[in-house]
C-alpha cells in the first residue's frame, strides 16, 4: 500500500473514533453537523495530489508518511516557568496560552480586557457566545475546498475565539501563544480559530507557535492542522500577525480565510522563522466595496526545512485594494513555495491589486518555486505583480568589506537588509525585535558563514 | 610607504596591467591620470583587494606589509580606503548602523576599545558636516535614493571617520556639478595631513584645481609612462591624451 492510501486509511480511522468521542462540539447541533460533513468530505476526497496546481510544488508525501495520533492534553507536560520563555519579550498584550491545544486559564492573562471584547476558548464560547458561533462558525472557510480544512473540523478539540463588540477598540494587543509539548509518540493538533470584528472594531491579534522540546529530538514530531476564520465587518480593522517558531521536526498547515466587508481592513504578517514543514494558505474574500488588505511575509528556510506560502486575494467587490509583499532568505538545502494568487471578478471594477515576492538564494543547494497569478475579468483595474529570484550581489560585500566589516558580517548585514522592508511594516515594536533577534540566530548558525 | 614594482594584471587573461611602478610616501598626494581603459579603476581596485583580478607578477607593498596577501578587510584595518567611483547602494541597511560596524571593526583590529552607539551618533554628526551633509542621510540606508553627489560625500563621510592612512579616491568627480565638486574637495582637503597619503584617480584635470597634487602620473596602456608634477596635469588638459599615446607607441 502506498503512503497516501495508508495515511487516508489511517486519518479515517481517526475519525471514525473520533465520531463517537464525546467531544463538546458533539454538543452544539452547528459544530455536530458540520463535524459530520467533514468526515463525509474527508472520505469522499482523500487527501490531495499533486496534479492538483494549489499543491504542485508542495510535497506532503514526507507528512502523509507519519502515523499522527489525536493530542491529548496533559497537565504535566510542561513546567509553568518553561512557559512563560515563550512570551514575546517586553509585549504588553492580553494573553491567551494553549498548551496542546489545550486552553490554560492558570497560564493566560485576560482579566482586564476592556468591554465589548470577548476572548476566550472556542469551547467556552459554545456556552457563552453560542449566538456568534452560530452565525459565524463555518462561514469563512470551506471544508469542501480543503482536505486539510475538513480534517480540522472533523477533529478539532478546542481554539480561540475572538469578538469585539462595534466600534471598540482593544487597548492592547492580543497574543496568543500555542505550545505542543514534547511526546513519544507522534501527534497532531488541530487548533480552530473564529475572530468576528463587527462593525467599526479594531483589534491586533498575534499568534505564536511554539514547540517546547528538545531540538532534533524526535519527541518533536507534531503535525499542526489549523483553521482561521475571520470575520470583518463594516470599517473593522485587525492586524494580525503569525510567528511560526515550531520544532525541527514539526509539520505545520494553517488555513487562514478572512471575509471583509465593506470599507474593512486587514493587515497581516506571516513569518516563517522554523518548523520542518511550513504551509499557509491565505484566502481574503473581499465582499463589500473599498475595503484593503495588506499582506506581507518572511520566510526563512535553512537546513532542509520547507516553507510553502500560498495567497488567494477573491476581488469580488469593487473598490477593494490588496498589497501582497513576501520575501524569501534560502539557505543550506531549504527549499520554498511561493503561490500569489490574484482573482478580479467581473464586477469588481476600480480593483487595486499588486504582488511583489522576492527571493535571496544564499545557497546553491536551496530551491525556490515562486508563481505569481493574476486573474482578471474586470477591465477598469490596477494591478500589478512581480518576483525575483537573485543572490547577494559580490559589489555589495565588496563595499562592505573595503570598509573594514570581515565578511560574514557583511554577509549578515546584507541579509537583514533584505528581510528590514519587512519588518518595518510591523507596528508592535516587541514583535519587530523578537523576529530580528530570531533572523540573526538563522543566519548567525549558517555553517557556511 | 606604498611601493609597487613590475605589477602585472589581468582579468580573464586579458592583461590590463603590464609592468606598473608607484612609488607613494607618507603624507603626498598623488594624482593619476590616463584615458579611458588605461587601468586606472583596476589599479585602485588591486590595492583595495577586489576579487577577479589576477595578479601574474609584481609586488606591492604598503608601510612593509604585502597586500596581495591580505584580505580586503584586512587591508582596510592597515589603513587603506577606496572612495569609489561608484558607490553601491545597500537597500535596508541603515547608514548609522553601517558607519558604526566599520569603524568598530577597525578599532578591534586595532585593540582599542569599541565605540558605543551615543559615543558614535557624536563622531558621526561631526563628520557629517565637516562634509556638508544632511544629518538625515545617516538615517537612510545606505547610498540608496542618493544623488551622485550625496554619495560621493558618504564616501569622505567615511574617509572622515575611518582616518585611513592612504586614501585612494577613484574617479571621485565623475558625475557630479561643479557645486558638488567644490563641496567633495574641500571635505578631501580637509582630511589631507602629513599622515595620510592620498592617490587621486582622474581622467580630468578639474578635480586638480581643487585637490592640489604633489605628483602627477600618467597612466597609459596598463603602465605609467611620465611623471611630473601639477603643471603636468595642465599641459594634458591643453593637449589631451593623444600625444602621449603616440609618444609610448613609438
Amino acid at each position: 500500500m502506498n503512503a497516501v492510501l495508508k495515511a487516508t486509511d489511517w486519518y479515517q480511522q481517526l475519525l471514525q473514533t473520533n465520531a463517537d468521542s464525546a467531544s463538546s462540539f458533539e454538543q452544539m447541533p452547528l459544530t455536530r453537523q458540520a463535524r459530520a460533513e467533514a468526515r463525509e468530505t474527508f472520505q469522499r476526497q482523500g487527501f490531495p495530489d499533486r496534479k492538483q496546481e494549489a499543491w504542485r510544488y508542495s510535497n506532503i508525501q514526507s507528512l502523509l508518511a507519519h502515523t499522527f495520533a489525536p493530542l491529548k492534553p496533559d497537565e504535566n507536560a510542561v513546567r509553568k516557568e518553561d512557559v512563560s520563555q515563550n512570551f514575546i519579550a517586553g509585549l504588553d498584550a492580553h494573553r491567551l496560552v494553549f498548551l496542546d491545544n489545550n486552553f490554560r486559564a492558570d497560564l493566560s492573562t485576560l482579566n482586564d480586557l476592556p468591554d465589548g471584547v470577548v476572548v476566550q476558548s472556542l469551547s467556552q464560547a459554545m456556552q457563552t457566545s453560542a449566538d456568534q458561533m452560530q452565525q459565524w462558525f463555518g462561514r469563512a472557510a470551506d471544508h469542501k475546498q480543503n482536505s486539510f480544512i475538513a480534517l480540522n473540523t472533523a477533529l478539532m478539540s478546542d481554539g480561540l475565539f475572538i469578538h469585539v463588540h462595534n466600534d471598540v477598540s482593544v487597548d492592547k494587543p492580543i497574543e496568543v501563544v500555542y505550545l505542543i509539548s514534547s511526546r513519544d509518540e507522534p501527534v497532531t493538533s488541530t487548533p480552530r480559530v473564529l475572530v468576528v470584528l463587527a462593525a467599526g472594531a479594531k483589534a491586533m491579534l498575534i499568534e505564536h507557535f511554539v514547540g517546547t522540546g528538545h531540538s532534533f529530538s524526535s519527541h518533536n514530531l507534531y503535525f499542526n492542522n489549523m483553521v482561521e476564520e475571520i470575520i470583518l465587518h463594516d470599517s473593522a480593522s485587525l492586524d494580525h500577525y503569525r510567528l511560526l517558531e515550531e520544532q525541527d521536526h514539526a509539520y505545520h498547515l494553517s488555513n487562514i480565510d478572512v471575509r471583509q466587508e465593506t470599507n474593512s481592513h486587514y493587515q497581516a504578517m506571516n513569518l516563517d522563522l522554523s518548523g520542518a514543514w511550513l504551509r499557509s494558505n491565505y484566502t481574503v474574500d473581499f465582499r463589500g466595496t473599498d475595503a484593503a488588505c495588506q499582506l506581507h511575509g518572511l520566510y526563512i528556510v535553512d537546513g532542509k526545512r520547507h516553507s510553502n506560502m500560498h495567497t488567494n486575494i477573491l476581488h469580488h467587490a469593487p473598490s477593494c485594494s490588496s498589497a501582497q509583499n513576501f520575501k524569501g532568505l534560502l539557505l543550506g538545502a531549504g527549499r520554498a513555495v511561493f503561490d500569489g494568487r490574484i482573482l478580479v471578478d467581473k464586477q469588481a471594477q476600480l480593483t487595486d491589486a499588486h504582488l511583489s515576492n522576492s527571493n535571496l538564494m544564499l545557497s546553491e543547494e536551496a530551491e525556490v518555486d515562486t508563481k505569481p497569478q493574476l486573474e482578471i475579468y474586470a477591465d477598469n483595474v490596477k494591478c500589478s505583480h512581480g518576483t525575483t529570484v537573485g543572490q547577494l550581489e559580490p559589489e555589495q560585500l565588496f563595499y562592505l568589506r573595503s570598509r573594514g566589516i570581515a565578511e560574514a558580517d557583511a554577509y549578515r548585514m546584507l541579509c537583514q537588509g533584505f528581510v528590514s522592508e519587512i519588518l518595518e511594516s510591523c507596528n508592535i515594536e516587541a514583535v519587530r525585535e523578537h523576529a530580528d533577534v530570531r533572523i540573526q540566530q538563522s543566519l548567525s548558525a549558517e555553517k557556511q558563514i | 610607504m606604498l611601493v609597487i614594482s613590475d605589477l602585472h594584471v589581468s582579468i580573464d587573461d586579458k592583461p590590463i596591467l603590464k609592468g606598473l611602478n608607484l612609488s607613494v610616501g607618507k603624507g603626498e598626494v598623488h594624482a593619476i591620470m590616463g584615458p579611458n581603459g588605461s587601468g586606472k579603476s583596476t589599479l585602485s581596485h588591486v590595492l583595495a583587494g577586489r576579487e577577479g583580478y589576477d595578479i601574474s607578477a609584481g609586488k606591492i607593498l604598503y608601510q612593509d606589509h604585502d597586500l596581495t596577501e591580505m584580505s580586503i578587510e584586512e587591508r582596510a584595518h592597515l589603513g587603506i580606503f577606496l572612495a569609489m567611483q561608484y558607490p553601491v547602494e545597500l537597500p535596508g541597511v541603515n547608514n548609522m548602523v553601517f558607519l558604526r560596524a566599520a569603524l568598530n571593526a577597525k578599532r578591534k583590529a586595532h585593540g582599542e576599545e569599541e565605540l558605543n552607539a551615543v559615543d558614535f551618533i557624536k563622531l558621526a554628526r561631526q563628520a557629517a558636516q565637516q562634509v556638508e551633509m544632511d544629518e538625515k542621510f545617516l538615517k537612510r540606508s545606505v547610498n540608496q535614493g542618493f544623488s551622485g553627489g550625496e554619495k560621493k560625500r558618504n564616501e569622505i563621510l567615511q574617509m572622515a571617520l575611518l582616518q585611513p592612512t592612504l586614501a585612494i579616491l577613484d574617479e571621485t568627480d565623475s558625475g557630479l556639478d561643479i557645486d558638488a565638486l567644490k563641496i567633495v574637495a574641500n571635505g578631501v582637503n580637509a582630511l589631507r595631513s602629513p599622515e595620510r597619503s592620498m592617490i587621486v584617480v582622474t581622467h580630468y584635470q578639474r578635480l586638480l584645481d581643487y585637490i592640489e597634487p604633489d605628483y602627477v602620473h600618467v597612466l597609459a596602456d596598463g603602465r605609467i609612462v611620465r611623471s611630473g608634477d601639477k603643471s603636468l596635469a595642465l599641459e594634458l588638459e591643453k593637449k589631451g591624451y593623444g600625444w602621449i599615446e603616440k609618444e609610448v607607441a613609438a
